[in-house]
Order: C-alpha cells, then structure tokens, then sequence
C-alpha cells in the first residue's frame, strides 16, 4: 500500500490492579514485546501507564516528568522506541510552569520527545486538588489540541473523558490529523468509532479495557481479545470517505481502470463509501480528479453552499 | 441480600461492572431489547411506535398504486394501536415512474390536500400520529416536507427538508417545472399529546445544524422519513440527543433507543419496526454513576428500570411505576443526566484551565 503504517496498541486489562509503579512497568514492557516482531510504526500506550489502578500512593509531584528533559518513564519508552525505530505515545503526568497535566508524549523513532499532548478534559475528580491526587491538581489543557506531523503523517491525539466532547475531536480534523492515538482507562465503545466516521480519520485506542484500530468509516479493523491484550496492523493512509449519491455511477469506471488497484467499501445503510489506492504509483487524489469525484466533505461543502444560496 | 427481584447486589455488580456483560433489571425488555408486552398495563409517558419501509414497494407505475400499498401496509400495522406512525420520505411519489410537475403533487401546509385527507382519515380512524412526508406548497414555493397529522385528522405541524440534495433544488432537475426550496434552519419542534417531536428527512442525516436544533428544543422522539436508511449515523444523533429515534426509509425501518441501540428493524419477513418506548426515562453516564446503582436499585427494585448499555457507554434509567418519576430518583441518589454531568464537568474545567492555556486556544 503506498502509505501503509503498522500501527499497535496495548490492553491495560489483566494488568490490573498492581501493588508498584515497578512492577506495572515490568508488565507492560513484557506485553510490547509481543508487537515488536510486526515492526510497528507506532506503538499507543493506555492513560497514565505507570499509576494507573496503582495501589501505590503517590503525589502528582512525585511522578510528574518534565515535558522536555525525559524523565524516568519516559527515558525507559524512549529506550524501546529508539530500539524498535518506531513512534510510541508515553502517556505520563507531565509538569510544566509548576502545572500538573494528564499528557500523552509522543516520542519519535530516535527516542526524542517530539510533541506533547494535554489531555482537555479532565474530569473534576483530577482537576479540583486533593481528591484525586495527594497535593494537587491536574489542569485542563487548551481546547484547541496540537497535531504533530509524523514521517508517515499528520497525527492527533485525545485521552480518555475527552471522548465524551466533540470539538476537541473535530478541531484535530480542522487542522489535519489523518490518525488519532487515544490512550485510556475507559474503552468508549461506540464513541470511538463514531468519532472516527465523524471525522474520516483512524483511531488507534489502547484502555484499561481493550486496544482497537478503527477505520475512518468507524468499523473496527482489528482489536484485541482474551488471548492477545494487544493488536497490531496495517491501515491505508491512501484512503478517503466520500458519499456514494450521485457518485455511485462512476465507481464503476473506476474499478474497470484500475482493477485491483483500488478498493471501494460502500456502506449501503450511510450511503458512504471509502476509496482507497493499493498501488504505490497511484494516489487517490489523482483519481479524484480525473473523474471529478469530490471527497465527503467537498460534496458537504458544495451542498450547504447551493442550500444557502436558495434559502429564504 | 435479595431484593424484590430475587438479584443479590454481588449479581448487581458482577453484571455491572465496567467493561463486562450487560445487566438487565426492572425487565422492560426482552432479550431482543424490545419492550415486553403487559395487556392493559401502560405507563403515563408510554407510547407506541411504528414505522414502515418502503421496500418491495419501488419501483411503481402511478402513484395511486403507490397509495394503495402503502395504505395496505398501514392497515397491516394498525393492529399494533400505535400512537405515531412514521412513513418514508415523499411515500406518494419516490421511484414512481409517473411524473408529475410538483405544482401538480405539491398540498397546502393548512387545509389537507388529496394525500394528506386519506391520511387523516387512517389517523382518525386509528386514533394516532402520522407523519406524512409529501411536497407542499406555500406562499409560492416548494418544499420536500412532513406533515404530522394529529389524531384527529388535523395537521399539528410541518417540517421542511433543511438540505436538499442539490439535484432536488435546482429547477428541471429532479422534478419538471420547478425546485425545492429549502426550509428554515431553526425549526420548531412540535407539542403532541404525549411529549415534544422533532422531524428529519434523509440528507439531512449528513448535518448536525437540525439535531442539534432538535436537542436544544428537547424533541423526546425524532421522526426521521428517507430515501437512504442512515445507518450508524441515527445511533450517533439518536445518544448525542438523548432521543428516541423512528426511521421510516426506502432501505428499512428502525425504532433506535435514546442509548444508540436499535430497539427493532424491519426485516425480509415484516416491512415495518415497532416499539412501546417510555419518555419517562433518561440516560446517564456508566461513570461515576455505576458506584450509586446497587444503591438505588435496592430501594427501588423492579419500580425502576436500569440497562447498562457497554457499546454505547451509557445507562439508562426509566420509571416503570407511574407513581415514580425519574427526575425523582436522580435527584434523590445525586445523578445527573448525561448531558447535565458534561455541563458540570465543563464548567469545572473552565474554571482551572488556566488564562495562558486559554489564551493560546
């Protein structure tokens, strides 16, 4: 495929609860092992990895590190990233301007820091001081989330309550994001996937409870089960939702021209379909024109601009 | 400990839990989801729904063979005693291949034209709602439209399609002789004699403008009239807005719970959906609230009814006692609704998110 990334994720379930940060570590680390044969791309990591469901108290100020020098967790992440040359999210209390944020840092197949995101939402019970965390507080992070641009494209992320608001989401389209790594206590079922139709983009999910790779069209493409608390594969950067009315007429020409080297998925019941390239040399943008098929949401565009236009 | 319902609270819990099977208590429902029928026993905000397809009945020749098997086809549901009856999108003419001008199809918004006075003598007659998806007309223009004609026969409301396809706007195109305009993006749900509705019709699925509009209004039950079944795109509005959805399409019908969860389809063997579904009931989150459910399900029992819905992550909470309100009930153990718990926690996080975070926003 020409943009193929290998993206994997790890259950938190089963690893849970755990006496020690020590210990929960151990076991995470010995869970990624049995990914790194597949050489992920990207490896996504569950909500606050190494305290979460840790019997072990701790203050926020004991286990927060800082966002650029790379502390403890993050120095022994980096170790595996560099070592396996690919991406993975270190989800970890960071410490910034003497404020404590629930983040997701993205570490690059160096092992070097190459962004950090706040987790937005919160919920009451991490933000008001002491009833979560000995101490302090966790602070919200800003409404508009940062995307970072990856060597196989432009990715987004969101942690767990975040999934419970759409704007956090829907800014991560706004400003591009082709993938969203979302680590979690909480699974968010359906949410997900809706967040993933809604938005055209993948989500790949790592909880307390599950880790799935959703497709832009919301389906999942693969998850994990009682025999592998983790999933590993392959999805399509080279791929794009577009509605299937009146468009459905030239699919046909499509197929008949490019044979094998495209796929169409229609969704009968949404009047959808996903076109995708399987052949490096072909990019569906090119399709698109040549055939003057407008994406989803140029034909949502075109719409409201035709129903503006005749409304009184 | 056993309750009235012969669950021990460890049952509660062990089938609660987050992440694990569903429970099911209070038995409104049967192991398909759908409402158990109790004769001569109806709660105060119970009603029933009925939708029908138009599937087997496209493509047709005119369109007064069209009326008279859909017509057949409500006559066959009228038995269920619904309350609202929802139809396809412009059920009088979709895929008929007799064309007519829409001057020639289209009725008054007010007084009931040809179509709509067959309706509402089958809504009189049957005593219940029906959505009446046709072209009407008024002060000049054109509009792809649903009439709700009350039980009385009389029209207690219109919605004009807010997005129309372009091809159904622009003159010529769809129809001979003229376009459809479209509708007003805030439009008023209306009051019924059971709660407040909303109305929906086909491509308007692909925005959130009239939902949103709907959900803001409080619309209890949306009435969706299509060509396309929507999909996975109805569960979504249908939990976003805590709203029970009835589809009535050209691919097939569905009753959808406020949970996102399809209470009934329609199927190869029946071309209709039917639910009795209670707007005494609301959804709240799985988190923080399963930690208070053994509680209130205690002292409740079976008065209540509680379904943890793990795909969509939520819980729903109905009253099946009609001395019982839920507002009652929430209040009472400090739940809120979903939508109140996201207010709450969006005010706290407005309140600590910090003035250098919100300025870089």
């Amino acid at each position: 495929m020409p943009r193929e990334v290998w993206a994997a994720a790890i259950s938190l379930k089963g690893l849970w609860p755990e006496q020690t940060i020590e210990k929960r570590m151990k076991a995470v680390l010995e869970r990624m092992e049995s990914v790194y044969a597949l050489e992920p791309d990207v490896i996504v990591l569950p909500e606050t990895i190494q305290t979460s469901w840790v019997t072990e108290s701790k203050t926020l100020d004991q286990i927060a590190e800082d966002e650029h020098q790379p502390g403890h967790i993050t120095s022994i992440l980096a170790g595996v990233a560099k070592q396996h040359h690919c991406y993975i999210t270190c989800p970890i209390v960071t410490k910034k301007d003497g404020q404590f944020f629930n983040s997701s840092i993205l570490l690059n197949r160096m092992g070097q820091v190459d962004g950090v995101f706040h987790k937005v939402r919160p919920t009451a019970t991490e933000i008001i001081p002491g009833r979560y965390y000995q101490g302090g507080g966790v602070t919200p992070g800003p409404l508009r989330p940062p995307v970072f641009k990856t060597d196989f494209g432009t990715v987004g992320m969101q942690i767990c309550a975040d999934a419970s608001w759409s704007e956090n989401w829907q800014s991560l389209k706004h400003d591009g994001a082709e993938m969203v790594l979302f680590p979690s206590q909480g699974p968010y079922s359906n949410t997900l996937s809706d967040h993933a139709w809604f938005n055209h983009y993948y989500i790949i999910s790592a909880t307390g409870e599950d880790a799935r790779i959703i497709d832009i069209s919301g389906d999942v493409l693969a998850s994990d089960g009682e025999f592998a608390r983790w999933v590993c594969a392959p999805v399509n950067l080279e791929k794009v939702l577009v509605h299937i009315w009146p468009q459905t007429l030239k699919f046909k020409d499509i197929q008949k021209k490019y044979g094998r080297k495209v796929r169409f998925h229609v969704f009968h019941l949404e009047n959808w379909a996903t076109l995708e390239s399987l052949d490096p040399d072909i990019k569906i943008k090119d399709i698109l024109k040549e055939y003057d098929l407008p994406t989803y949401d140029e034909q949502i565009t075109e719409a409201t601009q035709i129903q503006q236009k005749h409304r009184i | 400990m056993k309750n009235k319902t012969n669950s021990s609270r460890r049952d509660f819990l062990q089938q609660s839990t987050f992440g694990l099977g569903s429970g099911f208590f209070g038995m409104p429902y049967n192991s398909n989801g759908k409402n158990d029928y109790v004769p001569g026993k109806k709660l105060p905000r119970e009603i029933c729904v009925v939708s029908v397809d138009l599937v087997g009945l496209w493509p047709d020749k005119t369109t007064e063979s069209r009326l008279k098997k859909m017509f057949e086809r409500m006559e066959d549901v009228a038995g269920l005693q619904p309350d609202v009856l929802c139809l396809p999108e412009l059920f009088d003419t979709m895929w008929v291949e007799e064309q007519k001008k829409l001057a020639e199809i289209a009725e008054d918004e007010k007084v009931p034209g040809p179509v709509t006075s067959r309706v509402a003598e089958f809504a009189k007659k049957n005593n219940c709602y029906v959505v009446c998806p046709i072209i009407t007309k008024k002060e000049g223009r054109f509009y792809n439209s649903s009439l709700l004609v009350d039980r009385k026969g009389s029209i207690a409301g219109v919605y004009h399609k807010i997005h129309p396809v372009k091809t159904e706007i622009y003159p010529d195109q769809a129809f001979k002789g003229g376009g459809v305009t479209p509708g007003a993006l805030n439009q008023p749900v209306i009051q019924t004699d059971f709660g407040k509705v909303g109305l929906q019709i086909c491509y308007d699925a692909n925005w959130a403008d009239g939902w949103d509009s709907l959900r803001n209004q409080g619309a209890e039950v949306v009435f969706f009239s299509s060509a396309f079944p929507g999909g996975r795109i109805l569960n979504y509005y249908a939990l976003k807005n805590d709203s029970y959805i009835a589809s009535s399409t050209g691919g097939d019908a569905r009753i959808i719970d406020m949970s996102g969860n399809d209470f009934d389809s329609s199927s190869e063997f029946v071309r209709y959906a039917w639910a009795k579904i209670n707007l005494e009931k609301v959804n709240v989150t799985t988190w923080p609230t399963r930690d208070r459910l053994p509680d209130v399900f205690n002292k409740y029992g079976n008065r209540l009814g509680i379904k943890v819905w793990n795909r969509t992550d939520v819980i729903t909470i109905e009253s099946l006692d009609p001395e019982l309100k839920v507002a009652q009930v929430l209040k009472e153990f400090d739940i809120p609704t979903y939508a109140d718990l996201l207010k709450k926690e969006t005010s706290v996080q407005e309140k600590y998110r910090p003035a250098l975070v919100k300025k870089n926003n």
